[in-house]
């Protein structure tokens, strides 16, 4: 009884089902498109021989576009319906609500890496044998689910703090674009040295002989900005590039540092955090 | 029971609720009235547990509405003003969500839903998409919504507003029923003739203050000091005001559409000798009758239209 969760069934069937049912038409045309879309993709990553870390940035890239519409609106058209004060006076308990919404997104977000998995998976056939493509793929892959989950944790803090639906989206959007390409472009003109070796490549080739060593130099990127990059997905998916396509002493210490697994760490840490925030958001806007 | 004790909320400087006192018993349905801007909403939201007062409490069956927030919502069902339906699902499904969500076994949800339904007058539409449904039927699904989990304590907020006459009609019979159920049913508006007909006890707030509450009959009683005649003669009026001017319970008359109005200090057995001394006079009356207080004039003697 009490693993019921009406708020799940809503999401994810009825809402879908109701859009479906009234836009018919829109949505068979939408679905046609992006089934063209994505065969023509499959088709041009046959021809062109794209590699994994190609398409690896281009699933991530469709899920930085789409996973935010899957989390901006939860918690803010509560409040532009009307509807959050009938929801705050059920039996349902914050965590209930929480995880209510943010389960549908993730269900969601699975579904949409399901559907972009086989591209993946068609570039890794195409690798030389040489190439630990599966786990390439796998760390890839996880790598861009915990982006995703992060994305989703935070849209849905800020639909419930700003109450705005439009605002979210934007502020979602915006975020990525600070996040993905501001800081790092910033970072990176402002450690720009001309003649210097590339530092990330400096710092990987100490050798990592024990964790300590593993933790200070992850704890340097804090101190020297070069976390803005370092955390950024797109420089992680080129970087797992590095490390499954070579096998020198960066990819070594690459491997060593844990490249994927901290930064996928880190994703659902930050993830964590969002979550706590809106759960603690409820529990006091909505006396739960 | 319902009770409320010193109620207050402050936004800033400005006191919305001042200390606001009053108690309901099962089967009371209390007209919460006052103008726009009076605190009548920021009261119901203090007392559906989504405000939290500054000050003051209230008990539910004497659960604490501040303390346990948690426990008294399941005995309270809240209607506001304004408010959404979750879109995309049918009457029933929508009824089946709130079911759910309030925790009522699977194996109880078709019954009491259909209870719901039936006791709203919605089981005709029951498979209709809520969108699709009328505002007045809307209204009434959210009061089907509220009642899902049968609460004891009932708060309606404006609930016809924005209804054509035929709708108030039935929400009007339809509150009604809900207090001779025995449940504890609160309805604020600003619209008097629409809680005259239904309700036992009022309350009259203005600009945060409770002013007065109580049984209709009481408060109407205490603000009527005299007896109001109204007297409709079929002669000249001019001869009957001279003549009850020389009456010395009579403390005033005037001439109000036609009729005689006159300020009676005497109880029934003097207005049945006014009246007998009236027709051994000679005069000629088409009607005598005694004029009481309604609603409005209650609300008129008492308020000055300002708000907090």
């Amino acid at each position: 009884m009490r693993d019921e969760n009406p708020l799940i069934w809503y999401h994810l069937i009825s809402s879908t089902r109701h859009r479906f049912t009234r836009l018919r038409v829109v949505y068979y045309a939408i679905g046609v498109v992006l089934l063209l879309v994505y065969l023509t993709t499959l088709l041009g990553i046959v021809n062109l021989r794209l590699g994994i870390t190609e398409t690896l940035f281009l699933i991530l890239l469709v899920v930085c576009l789409i996973t935010p519409l899957f989390s901006y609106n939860l918690f803010s058209s509560e409040y532009e319906k009307a509807t959050w004060e009938f929801l705050a006076l059920t039996r349902l308990t914050a965590k209930e609500i929480l995880l209510g919404k943010w389960g549908v997104g993730v269900v969601r977000l699975a579904a949409l890496l399901t559907v972009l998995f086989p591209l993946g998976l068609i570039s890794s056939a195409q690798m030389p044998a040489s190439h630990a493509f599966m786990m390439h793929l796998f760390l890839g892959m996880l790598c861009i689910g915990c982006w995703g989950v992060l994305i989703l944790s935070v849209g849905l803090w800020v639909s419930l703090r700003w109450r705005n639906t439009v605002l979210s989206a934007s502020i979602l959007y915006a975020l990525q674009v600070l996040v993905l390409l501001l800081f790092p472009s910033l970072v990176s003109i402002l450690t720009y040295e001309p003649g210097m070796e590339n530092l990330f490549w400096v710092m990987l080739q100490g050798g990592f002989p024990d964790f300590a060593s593993r933790a200070l130099f992850w704890l340097t990127s804090l101190v020297n900005g070069q976390c803005f990059i370092w955390l950024n997905p797109f420089y992680t998916l080129g970087e797992l590039g590095a490390m499954f396509g070579r096998s020198d002493e960066i990819a070594e210490g690459l491997i060593a540092v844990g490249w994927g697994w901290v930064q996928s760490g880190f994703y659902l840490l930050l993830a964590a955090g969002f979550l706590w925030l809106t759960y603690n958001g409820v529990k006091k806007h909505w006396r739960k | 029971m319902l009770d409320v004790q010193s109620l207050r909320k402050e936004f800033g400087d400005l006191v919305a609720v001042k200390d606001i006192s009053f108690q309901l018993a099962p089967g009371d349905v209390f007209g919460f009235i006052g103008p726009n801007g009076a605190g009548k909403t920021t009261t119901i939201k203090m007392l559906a547990t989504l405000l939290e007062p500054t000050s003051g409490t209230a008990t539910l069956n004497g659960i604490d509405i501040v303390k346990y927030p948690e426990e008294v919502r399941p005995l309270l069902g809240y209607m506001p003003d304004f408010f959404g339906l979750y879109e995309g699902i049918t009457v029933r499904e929508y009824l089946e969500f709130f079911a759910a969500a309030y925790r009522i076994p699977k194996s109880q949800r078709e019954q009491i839903i259909d209870n719901v339904l039936m006791l709203t007058d919605l089981t005709v539409k029951k498979d209709a998409y809520v969108e699709t449904l009328s505002r007045g039927m809307q209204q009434r699904l959210c009061l089907a919504k509220s009642l899902v989990h049968d609460p004891l304590l009932l708060l309606l907020d404006e609930p016809a507003s924005g209804l054509d006459p035929r709708a108030r009609i039935e929400i009007k019979e339809l509150i009604r029923e809900l207090g001779a159920m025995g449940k504890i049913v609160l309805v604020s508006s600003h619209i008097l003739p629409e809680l005259a007909d239904f309700c036992n006890k009022i309350g009259i707030i203005e600009k945060g203050e409770l002013l007065v509450w109580g049984a209709v009959d009481e408060i109407v009683k205490q603000l009527q000091a005299n007896r109001l005649i109204a007297i409709r003669p079929l002669d000249e009026p001019e001869k009957i005001i001279q003549r009850l001017e020389r009456e010395s319970l009579v403390h005033g008359v005037e001439v109000r559409n036609g009729s005689v109005v006159v300020h009676f200090a005497g109880g029934l057995e003097e207005q049945a000798e006014l009246l007998s001394a009236l027709v051994r006079d000679g005069y000629r009356l088409a009607s005598f009758h005694e004029e009481a207080l309604d609603l409005e004039d209650v609300f008129m003697q008492i308020t000055k239209g300002e708000v907090s």
